[in-house]
């Protein structure tokens, strides 16, 4: 389904690379059937409110290469989230006993006049001038709204200056008017690094590309014993390492909206075999991501051993919360795969879901293989899911529908929505390290977050009864999807 | 030839959403592509408020708009708005993508205005400014577009003022700062609009600006252009405080230079010195209870400082730590991009920050090369640094203590603490020796 | 004071002669004791050339580009008979953004109240005829020019411009903007070009408000750096551009354009195309032009 074409500097966005959507009302398995069947397609919403751009999933990849410097063409505020990335990289480095040290991050501070003659030369000069002052071993430069409408050529200055300077200057382009999801930024990053900075492989090496944000390192215990090593890319690594994961035996995605490109790139170009299963959320797809990972790197009898071995281990504990959990309500609002894996642990633990607003939905990823398709594999395993609402955040229909619903608990997994929980008196849950749910050991670290989380109501309960509310009460008794509608307004296309 | 930015400090025009949702009950829309929002709040957005953050409606305009023109788009997310969000006042701000194509907001804005809704319009394209200058302008485009019809002037009412000074959001503090501005302003007996946070009564107070007997700027140069539409427009003359007050003695200066301009009765004035006399007195009550720890504190406290602030802050943190805690200036960096013609009104106030002193003033807004200049200085004794958390390694490196000023602020959580005012001054001194202290084992 | 200004915008696509005859028009109504000023609005800066000599103006954005600030006064220059001249300029070929430059410039002198300063009769805006983005209309916006007038001739690429461009102007002359006051035909000199300039504004009900003919009095001016009011002032063709000042001037009544469909200019556009080859194979009479 989807070529990856290095020779262009540009990725094809998601809704017509992938066929991905950022509207849809039904139930789960309404939507898998589309989807599998070719009829998906797009809804738009004549009310939105703010997103995200592409810029900054671009910008979470590359802010965090520690030899590396971003540097983004725009005006100044599009680096807003460049300390917010700062904080998240030292405490990464925190956690990974490293020297603390800044992100090195640069704005070219567009203004107005730019905007009128074109601002190459300042990027140009930009460029040089940190290349002066830290001497980098790559520069990456991301796009902007606004240098994208007025037309900068940054491609060809990055080559003019590759060559004047001896390191990769790459443009990375992300513009926020560009895609309607966010997560093409990450396809964006991704292939500007596999353009520009993986090398054609050498030798295999024992490495296994962990695709991650920057989350814990739970696969070393896995892969060490098996004589295999992880290699967690993008954040956190060197340019050096990154020439070379080329030579990777393996690559696991542990969100395959994060890194489908990277890991079908990297298989299509480079030979390296990309884990389709879907990620191991659940016991069932802990159990298949496990077999699938027990072929590719050769190990069959010693995953049979583990999952016998695990089984034993964690079934037991799993009874023990399904006990305590057993019927209770949740709803989830998160991305979309991760919205997948929580879908997948709360009905492990025999919650209900009632419903799930999740942030986009690709039909199928970069790999072509519809065995990835993680929604599909929930409602397989699990059944069914109600109220299944892909949207691209949009906290006014979340807070319509939690009105209505009034889950038990309320599981979030992007900032900016747990809050609407709370001041509906709802438990609400966000877990950020991104690793926390993976495998066996996952369905307990959440089962006990979610215990906890519903325990200690006090906070949620005394909020509600104080808090403000925006929305009109004619919005909270309205259908929550009442503005999404129709394909998009044909005087506009 | 570059004019790059390492470090940012403040935001692009855009950045006057957060002037928006500063006043209670009143929303931005914006007319931008999808991910400016979270990024202005990210860096300038700590306390979502009312209808902030993920509540601000935005066209979120993609490749469609840009191309054909956005005009249809926002006037559908608009009418969403007036259905969905509860607010008293809509305040619609443009982004680059607009402002480049050349969407004509106006003619949009002004249909829904002839409809007698409450819709404002500023364009506030990023590339136009900083968020500092586009502050006034949003804010004179609220008073132009909407206050102007409720209220056109001609009744002035003795006593009340309008207060121009803290940025809201961009100042992480603007909530206690004005808080405490408010207070003492009232202790002088005035009427006080501070139009902004908690204490603000929203529009209804904004109804009231142009019956103010006079107006306050407290700050370098934000502000100024509000008060001189406000001179022109309703003939409300203004007194320009050139900083934030911070502590007993400056405050006292800002208080007694709003008496002479007040116009009080001699039974007011008396009042209004009584006030200062008990809060200064109060203040250096707690200054003359520390002086003993100040002098005799065997081991190391700061003995020069840096500032890498605004304006603002930079002059009245300077003014504040040189006369009441004897700390010597070092070199002071003003990163807010000010505009040419107060530079050099900064500079004089600077050349005599005290009686017998002057400071060297750095007009910069790369972060990178701050950090480098200040690293290669020679260290002779403890320092501190008033900066934002970009300066957390700086600070380390040279052994200085750090308080935390400007955004980005991650590692404090602000509620109502402000450094402005006697309060202010007293809260500064507590959070400085806090840091010191705490480097103790 | 108590004078009141009129803003007018003159569009016309490149090479249509735009710039000479709105220049012309400027300078016969300075004659006629106007004060005028003429705002360029082509990323080519030419517009005002003929009226200072032959040579180019610091643009308001190059001026806005070395100084950061720029006061209006710093980019007014005068010219012939006393007229103000002021050139938006823009980016070199290829790079930026033209549109947002007319934006800015234009917005500037909105901000500056310049026009109030130099009690001006009239503000004539030269714009660009391929409004290829929004900036390029913003002259025809609300509180800007009230009228607009578009230079073409009967060549019908020129006509089909002339009938895109009315689709631009309508858009805002529905929300409070200019108003079409009519066509400056340019460089008539055959009858049937008469006849067909006719035709094609009666089609779209507006209205011809001068037939300029092509002269060779306007080529030895403009190579003299010259309006044709200023280096012929008795020739015929300055009468033509008098005259055409003095419509301009006693004008009031504009209206909202209506723009043929695509369908509609290909029919009239097969009819025209029947009827000149008709002329052409003498199955209808036709009397030789004369030139100037």
């Amino acid at each position: 389904m989807s070529e990856i074409n290095l020779h262009e500097p540009e990725v094809l966005i998601r809704e017509i690379r992938l066929g991905s959507i950022t509207g849809f009302e039904g139930t789960a398995g309404e939507l898998v059937s589309c989807a599998q069947s070719g009829k998906l397609t797009e809804s738009t919403r004549s009310f939105s409110q703010c997103m995200g751009c592409s810029s900054s999933n671009a910008f979470c990849q590359l802010s965090m290469i520690t030899d590396a410097v971003v540097i983004n063409h725009a005006p100044v505020g599009c680096a807003g989230d460049a300390f917010t990335f700062n904080f998240v990289y030292r405490v990464g480095q925190m956690e990974r006993n490293l020297e603390p040290s800044i992100g090195r991050y640069f704005s070219t501070n567009l203004e107005e006049r730019d905007t009128v003659f074109g601002a190459v030369e300042k990027l140009a000069a930009t460029v040089r001038e940190v290349y002066e002052r830290l001497h980098p071993n790559a520069i990456f430069i991301t796009t902007s709204c606004a240098s994208g409408i007025i037309g900068d050529d940054v491609e060809g200055t990055a080559n003019e200056l590759t060559e004047e300077l001896g390191i990769p200057v790459v443009g990375c382009f992300c513009e926020g008017f560009k895609s309607k999801m966010w997560t093409t930024g990450f396809d964006s990053a991704y292939h500007s690094i596999v353009r520009k900075i993986v090398k054609p492989p050498v030798k295999k090496s024992n490495k296994v590309n962990i695709i991650n944000f920057w989350g814990s390192h739970i696969f070393d215990e896995l892969l060490e014993p098996l004589g295999y090593e992880a290699e967690y890319i993008v954040p956190f690594s060197t340019i050096k390492q990154l020439e070379h994961i080329s030579e990777a035996v393996a690559t696991i995605q542990v969100c395959p909206t994060l890194g489908t490109y990277i890991g079908a790139a990297l298989e299509q170009v480079y030979g390296v075999p990309e884990i389709k299963s879907p990620p191991a959320y659940g016991i069932a797809g802990t159990d298949n991501w496990l077999r699938e990972i027990g072929r590719v790197l050769d190990r069959r009898e010693e995953i049979e051993a583990l999952i016998i071995k695990e089984h034993a281990r964690v079934i037991p504990q799993i009874e023990a919360y399904r006990e305590k959990l057993r019927g209770k309500k949740a709803y989830v609002t998160a991305g979309s795969a991760h919205g997948h894996a929580i879908i997948a642990l709360l009905r492990e633990l025999e919650m209900e879901v009632q419903g799930a607003a999740i942030f986009h939905h690709d039909p199928i990823y970069d790999n072509s293989d519809p065995t990835s398709d993680a929604l599909a594999h929930d409602v397989r395993t699990y059944g069914d899911i109600p109220n299944y609402n892909v949207c691209n955040k949009q906290a006014y229909e979340l807070v319509n529908i939690l009105n209505r619903i009034k889950p038990d608990l309320m599981i979030a997994r992007h900032g900016g929505m747990t809050v609407w929980g709370a001041k509906l008196g709802i438990p609400s849950l966000l877990i950020g390290d991104e690793q926390f749910g993976f495998g066996y050991q996952g369905i307990l670290n959440y089962a006990e977050r979610i215990l906890e989380t519903l325990d200690s109501s006090e906070f949620v309960s005394n909020l509600a009864r104080h808090s403000s509310m925006p929305y009109t009460k004619w919005w909270l008794e309205q259908n929550p999807f009442s503005f999404l509608g129709g394909n998009t307004h044909v005087d506009t296309y | 030839m570059s004019t790059l930015i390492e470090q940012p400090r403040y935001s692009c025009a855009l950045g006057a959403q957060q002037t928006v949702v500063a006043i209670p009950r009143a929303v931005p829309i914006l007319h931008s592509g999808p991910g400016c929002s979270i990024k202005i709040s990210d860096l300038i957005g700590q306390g979502e408020a009312y209808a902030g953050g993920s509540t601000i409606p935005c066209t979120n305009s993609g490749e469609a708009e840009i191309v054909y023109g956005g005009e249809d788009r926002l006037r559908s997310v608009i009418d969403g708005a007036f259905q969905v969000i509860d607010a008293d006042l809509y305040v619609v701000l443009t982004g680059c993508t607009s402002d480049i194509v050349g969407d004509d907001i106006e003619r949009i804005t002004a249909d829904y205005q002839e409809l007698g809704r409450p819709i404002v319009c500023a364009e506030t394209g990023g590339f136009k400014s900083t968020n500092y200058a586009s502050h006034e302008v949003v804010v004179n485009a609220i008073i132009d577009q909407y206050v102007h019809k409720f209220n056109p002037g001609g009744h002035v009412k003795r006593g009340l003022v309008n207060v121009f000074s803290s940025v809201p959001y961009q100042d992480t503090y603007w909530n206690g700062n004005l808080e405490e501005i408010k207070r003492v302003l009232e202790g002088l007996g005035l009427t006080v609009n501070i139009l902004f946070g908690q204490l603000s009564e929203g529009v209804e107070e904004w109804k009231t600006i142009p019956d103010a007997q006079f107006n306050i700027v407290a700050g370098t140069w934000v502000g100024l252009g509000i008060a001189d539409h406000l001179q022109e427009k309703y003939g409300t003359p203004y007194t320009h405080f050139p900083y934030l007050p911070i502590g007993g003695k400056e405050t006292s200066a800002f208080l007694n230079q709003v008496i002479a301009f007040a116009e009080f009765t001699p039974a007011e004035k008396t009042k209004a010195e009584v006030f200062i006399a008990k809060e200064e007195g109060r203040f250096y009550s707690h200054i003359e209870r520390t002086a003993a720890f100040m002098l005799e504190f065997r081991y190391g406290l700061p003995r020069r400082f840096y500032t890498i602030l605004d304006a603002n802050y930079s002059l009245g943190f300077s003014k504040f730590l040189l006369n009441e805690l004897g700390i010597l200036p070092e070199r002071q960096y003003i990163v807010d991009n000010t505009p040419e013609e107060f530079r050099e009104g900064i500079e004089k106030l600077f050349s005599e920050i005290s009686e017998k002193r002057s400071t060297k003033v750095v007009f910069e807004v790369d972060g990178g090369k701050i950090q480098e200049e200040i690293r290669k200085d020679p260290k002779k004794n403890r320092a501190l640094i008033l900066g934002s958390g970009w300066e957390r390694d700086l600070a380390k490196d040279i052994d200085a203590d750090l308080l935390l000023i400007s955004v980005p602020i991650s590692y404090r959580l602000v509620l109502s603490c402000g450094y402005a005012g006697y309060n202010g001054g007293l809260r500064a001194i507590e959070d400085i020796y806090d840091h010191v202290l705490d480097t103790y084992r | 004071m108590g004078k009141k200004l009129t803003q007018i915008a003159i569009y016309g696509k490149g090479g249509i002669g735009k710039s000479t005859t709105t220049s012309n028009i400027t300078a016969a109504l300075s004659k006629a004791g106007y004060k005028v000023m003429q705002f360029g609005c082509d990323p080519k800066s030419d517009s005002t050339n003929t009226l200072r000599g032959g040579t180019y103006i610091p643009t308001v954005l190059d001026t806005l580009r070395e100084k950061n600030v720029v006061k209006a006064s710093d980019v007014i220059f005068e010219g012939f008979n006393g007229v103000y001249c002021v050139e938006a300029g823009g980016p070199a070929p290829g790079v930026g953004c033209a549109g947002r430059g007319i934006i800015t410039a234009v917005q500037l002198f909105k901000q500056q109240k310049v026009f109030e300063d130099l009690d001006l009769d009239y503000v004539i805006y030269d714009v660009l005829g391929d409004v290829v983005c929004g900036g390029f209309a913003v002259p025809i916006r609300e509180g800007i020019a009230e009228h607009v007038f578009t230079v073409s001739s009967a060549d019908f690429m020129a006509i089909y411009a002339a009938n895109n461009l009315f689709k631009g102007i309508q858009k805002y002359s529905n929300s409070g903007g200019a108003l079409l006051g009519g066509v400056i035909a340019n460089s008539i000199n055959q009858p049937y070009s008469k006849d067909i300039i006719d035709d094609f504004v009666s089609q779209t009900k507006t209205q011809v408000i001068e037939y300029v003919p092509r002269s060779v009095t306007v080529t030895q001016s403009e190579l003299q750096g010259k309006t044709t009011i200023e280096a012929f002032p008795d020739s015929a063709q300055a009468q033509v551009y008098s005259r055409l000042a003095e419509k301009i001037a006693n004008h009031t009544v504009s209206k909202v354009p209506e723009p043929l469909d695509s369908q509609q200019l290909r029919d009239w556009a097969a009819k025209w195309a029947d009827q000149l080859l008709a002329m052409e194979t003498g199955e209808i009479k036709v009397n030789s032009a004369s030139n100037l």
